[in-house]
Formats: C-alpha cells, sequence, structure tokens
C-alpha cells in the first residue's frame, strides 16, 4: 500500500510517530496499548480540529491488531470522522506500520472512538452544524 | 464495602505525564495500562507469550485526576484453543479518601503465541 500525502482512503494523516524502545512490550513488540493511545490521540486532534471544542473519549470499541510493528518502524494514523451526533462525534482510525528502510505500509490497528464536546464547566455542548464537519 | 476483596492487577497513581491536553487524565493512558493488565493475565494464564488481537466495549464513565490511584481489576472470561478473552475495569480512588469508583472496562481478546510468532495450544485446565 503506497499513498499519496494527504490522499489516504482512510481519511487524514493525524500522527507520524516513530516507535522507540519505550514504546515496546515485555516481548520487543511494539505494544498494543501504545497504539490505542496514539489512535486516541490522533483521534482527539481531528475532532478538536472540527468542532473547536474540548473533548473527552466516552468510548472505545472494534479494535483489531492485525499486523505487528517493530521498533523504529513508523506509525502513521489515519483518522475520519464516521458521525456527528448533538454532542458527540464518532472516528474511525487505523494505524499503518512502515519499516524505517521501505515505502511498505500494513496495517497494524484499527478501531472507532466516541467523543463528547465540553464547554468550560464540562458540561457537553452541542456541536454546530457547520459545513466544515464532513 | 460488602463487596468481595479482589486483588488488583495494576495499582499505579496517575501523573502529570499521563494528563491529557486539558490537564485531565488521558483515555488513551487508561486504554494501555488496561491492555498492559490483560497482558499480565494472559500470559500468567498461557505461560508464555500472548499479544492482543482485539479490544472491544470499552466505556469511560468518569473522569480520572492526575494524583488518583487507579487500580486494573480482571478476569478470564473464556479460553479457546489458542486465545482468550479477558474482561478489564479501572477504578479510581482519590488520593485522600477511601471510596473506589469505576470509570473504565473493556474486553480483550488475546492470542498466545510461539516464538516465531504463531499461535500456539493453551494447556487446558480440566
Amino acid at each position: 500500500m503506497e499513498f499519496e500525502a494527504g490522499g489516504h482512503e482512510s481519511g487524514e494523516l493525524v500522527i507520524r510517530v516513530t516507535a522507540m524502545p519505550t514504546d515496546l512490550n515485555p516481548y520487543g513488540g511494539v505494544f498494543g496499548g501504545w497504539l490505542m493511545s496514539q489512535l486516541a490521540l490522533g483521534a482527539a486532534s481531528l475532532v478538536t480540529r472540527r468542532t473547536g471544542h474540548k473533548a473527552v473519549v466516552v468510548g472505545a470499541t472494534d479494535f483489531t491488531f492485525p499486523g505487528v510493528m517493530l521498533v523504529g518502524d513508523e506509525l502513521n494514523v489515519y483518522a475520519s470522522v464516521q458521525r456527528t451526533g448533538r454532542t458527540s462525534m464518532t472516528i474511525a482510525t487505523r494505524g499503518f506500520g512502515r519499516a524505517r528502510a521501505s515505502e511498505h505500509q500494513v496495517e497494524v490497528a484499527t478501531g472507532l472512538f466516541t467523543f463528547v464536546t465540553l464547554d468550560e464547566n464540562d458540561r457537553p455542548r452541542a456541536i454546530a452544524a457547520t459545513s466544515e464537519i464532513v | 464495602m460488602a463487596e468481595e476483596y479482589r486483588e488488583p492487577v495494576i495499582r499505579i497513581t496517575a501523573m502529570p505525564a499521563d494528563a491529557n491536553a486539558y490537564g485531565d487524565i488521558f483515555g488513551g493512558w487508561l486504554m494501555s495500562l488496561m491492555d498492559m493488565g490483560a497482558g499480565l493475565i494472559a500470559a500468567r494464564h498461557s505461560h508464555g507469550r500472548a499479544v492482543t488481537i482485539a479490544m472491544d466495549g470499552m466505556q469511560f464513565h468518569k473522569p480520572v485526576k492526575v494524583g488518583d490511584e487507579v487500580s486494573v481489576y480482571g478476569e478470564l472470561r473464556k479460553v479457546g484453543r489458542s486465545s482468550m478473552t479477558i474482561g478489564i475495569e479501572a477504578w479510581r480512588r482519590h488520593r485522600h479518601e477511601e471510596e473506589q469508583v469505576k470509570v473504565t472496562e473493556a474486553v480483550f481478546t488475546f492470542v498466545a503465541i510461539d516464538d516465531a510468532g504463531r499461535p500456539r495450544a493453551i494447556e487446558q485446565e480440566s
């Protein structure tokens, strides 16, 4: 799989980061929990950008880990808005690993996040119905 | 608390490095902690290497704050030939109080693998 910058079918590139030795599991592979937390960071960044509000995760479902990643590989996280509710937004995320010396990307993690946007008092706030939200 | 005592798989204090951009504890950190807890149960039960292949049904009921003590509890729900289904809960306790509140839960699926990364059979308990 090779993709042009900004033209990925899975959405926008929200994170591109190298897996480091502190991100490994006890067996030396990239830790699944680190992947989940990178997907969460990427999804949160898209929600805040689209809505302009503080947003927190209220749900995470349908996670799969179809491939493996090694230390030094580059993780690419793509995110897209799947659904916009009154105060919530569901984001589909996909993570692809790329070996440092290769152009080939392998899917390593996928999952859905639901966020709720909050006001200054941490109460759910309505998402403006703008054409910006896609 | 009339609840039965449960041994936590992880008990840790949430620190500023674990917060999100708004100062509360980052959901991704909790997910990673829960995955670590499930991984311990999977490794212990299968007597070897086991990796996460799926996670589902995670709900975040309450926020966690910096300084809270977070306890992760887990139970093995199902064992297949090489897979394990593990239910995980995370609870928070304010560092000055005794009351514990459940903040999130999820179901993890792990597969026991051999040195070559291939699924291996788990010894079944009779």
